[in-house]
């Protein structure tokens, strides 16, 4: 992916929040949901705060010291997850907007804490919710037969 | 100003934000000219009182025994106003626009609706709306009114299911504009506190709650309630039943036999406890909230609690009640978020002698 991208969440159809330092979202339309903790929220905050993800990258270089490239990797990873998801989208308009250093977007990093590549957890165990026809999977009389596979 | 415009006819002007929801409340005055007269009743949801208004009393027999144990005197000020009704039993149809809105949504459904449901072109931020996924039920809610508008064909077209949870989308639009969350949870415990039980459909919140009230604890959802944190962390009950998973639920606790309103329910069908009529001394409205805790079925025979994190809980508790909630986004998840922010949280790992269930939740709001 492209380092001088920035990425933004889209006007609708994602929720997210973060508790303590995990982060959950929900993409309203598909019906997946995501989850990740340590380094990957922190990605994910930068990445939403509209940073270039070669900014980010270097971000959690210089939060964590690392020399070997696996960052970079860890957060092209990660970047490519939420665009083939959904999640976020190329922001076209990120140069109108005044940059934001990554000090201001996240907490300082704990003394004792050392990079690891927390994975980004996606589930799909409640997309049927989203998926059943609200019209032919009903007969005449309306009641309920779900659709076949679901 | 939105548009209908996706729904109309070409040459059609554009329409106020409110066209579609006035043309179903002027459908529910002719339903009323017709039956000759109105019947109302008033409900606490949360704090708020809501008063449906029923052209007649077809929809009041289905819809209302669920909330019968909300009902309130009709001295008390009304918040939220919500016009129920149906065309079978008024002899009223649909606005010609509105039927032809729904042709187009049989037409081609994908096209017309949003994967929640909301109309597409009509559903705006001042007036949601939905056509619901089993009964073809429209919703439409004015906020700036705080009025709904439900309309079926028949009654009959109301599966079991939300008889059960009667105006569950409406009523989450309008109590929200009020601090309230509406959430996939159920609800045991005692009057002075119990906890929320968060999760998607059968991971084991329902056979909890029913063994909790087969152990005689106090009940306060099975399936879905609100939540509100002002000031404390406090759920309120929506609707007073529970549900058995057929045959399999009640061979493993019999005492419910007596007190199913649809024995001859058929196929993948629930059987469903009206508790308002057979356990109304258990039933309460509200408690504070003490813990959030998840079910997870396991092979063990025993149950047991094992602490999580908040962020584990908001992903057993967010994304299912989202997914069930159309037009909810960003705002609720994080009112959900800073309800279980600060709350304990826990795994319910659910063994197979039920015994142990109510005793374990019983147990951890004794701590």
């Amino acid at each position: 992916m492209e380092t001088s991208l920035r990425l933004k969440i889209p006007a609708k159809g994602i929720a997210a929040d973060i508790l303590d330092d995990e982060v959950v979202i929900v993409n309203l339309t598909t019906g997946h949901y995501f989850s990740t903790d340590g380094a990957g929220c922190e990605v994910w905050q930068l990445l939403a705060a509209g940073l270039p993800i070669s900014e980010v990258i270097e971000a959690m270089t210089k939060r964590y010291g690392d020399a070997s490239g696996d960052i970079a990797s860890y957060v092209q990873s990660i970047a490519g997850t939420i665009v083939e998801t959904g999640l976020m989208i190329p922001d076209e308009d990120a140069q109108d907007r005044p940059p934001q250093s990554a000090s201001e977007i996240l907490e300082p990093v704990p003394v004792d804490r050392t990079f690891r590549a927390s994975p980004f957890l996606g589930f799909d165990d409640m997309e049927s919710l989203l998926l059943l026809d609200p019209v032919h999977d009903a007969d005449g009389k309306g009641w309920p037969h779900a659709a076949p596979g679901i | 100003m939105a548009r209908v415009g996706r729904m109309l006819p070409p040459e059609s002007e554009e329409l106020e934000p409110t066209a579609s929801f006035d043309l179903m409340l002027a459908g529910f005055e002719r339903a009323l000219e017709n039956v000759g007269h109105v019947v109302e009743r008033r409900y606490r949801f949360g704090d708020r009182i809501v008063c449906l208004r029923f052209a007649g009393p077809a929809l009041l027999d289905v819809l209302g025994r669920a909330i019968a144990h909300l009902e309130v005197d009709d001295d008390h000020p009304i918040d939220i106003t919500m016009s129920v009704w149906d065309s079978e039993s008024t002899g009223a149809s649909l606005s010609p626009l509105i039927i032809f809105m729904r042709s187009r949504i049989a037409y081609d459904h994908f096209q017309f609706l949003s994967p929640r449901h909301e109309i597409l072109g009509v559903s705006n931020r001042r007036v949601p709306a939905t056509l619901d996924h089993w009964s073809k039920a429209f919703s439409l809610y004015d906020r700036e009114r705080s009025h709904g508008v439900y309309w079926v064909e028949s009654a009959d077209h109301i599966p079991y299911f939300e008889r059960a949870a009667p105006f569950r989308t409406m009523l989450s639009w309008a109590l929200e504009d009020f601090g309230f969350q509406s959430v996939h949870a159920a609800g045991v415990g005692w009057p002075d506190g119990g906890v929320l039980l968060a999760g998607p459909g059968g991971s084991g919140k329902s056979g909890t709650a029913l063994c909790c009230l087969a152990a005689g604890m106090n009940h306060l959802a099975d399936d879905y309630c609100l939540i509100g944190d002002n000031p404390d962390p406090t759920a309120f009950s929506m609707y007073g039943v529970a549900k058995l998973n057929g045959i399999a639920d009640l061979q493993r606790m019999p005492s419910f036999l007596p007190f199913v309103t649809n024995p001859d329910a058929s196929g993948d069908e629930k059987l469903v406890l009206q508790l308002s009529e057979s356990y109304a001394s258990q039933l309460v409205t509200r408690f504070p909230v003490r813990a959030i805790v998840v079910p997870r079925v396991t092979s063990q025979t025993a149950t047991s609690l094992a602490p999580i994190s908040a962020a584990s809980a908001l992903r057993a508790l967010g994304p299912t009640t989202l997914l069930q909630r159309p037009g909810a986004g960003d705002e609720a998840m994080q009112a959900m978020s800073s309800f279980v922010r600060g709350l304990p949280c826990f795994e319910l790992q659910l063994g197979s002698k039920l015994d142990d269930v109510p005793r374990a939740i019983g147990g951890l709001l004794a701590r």
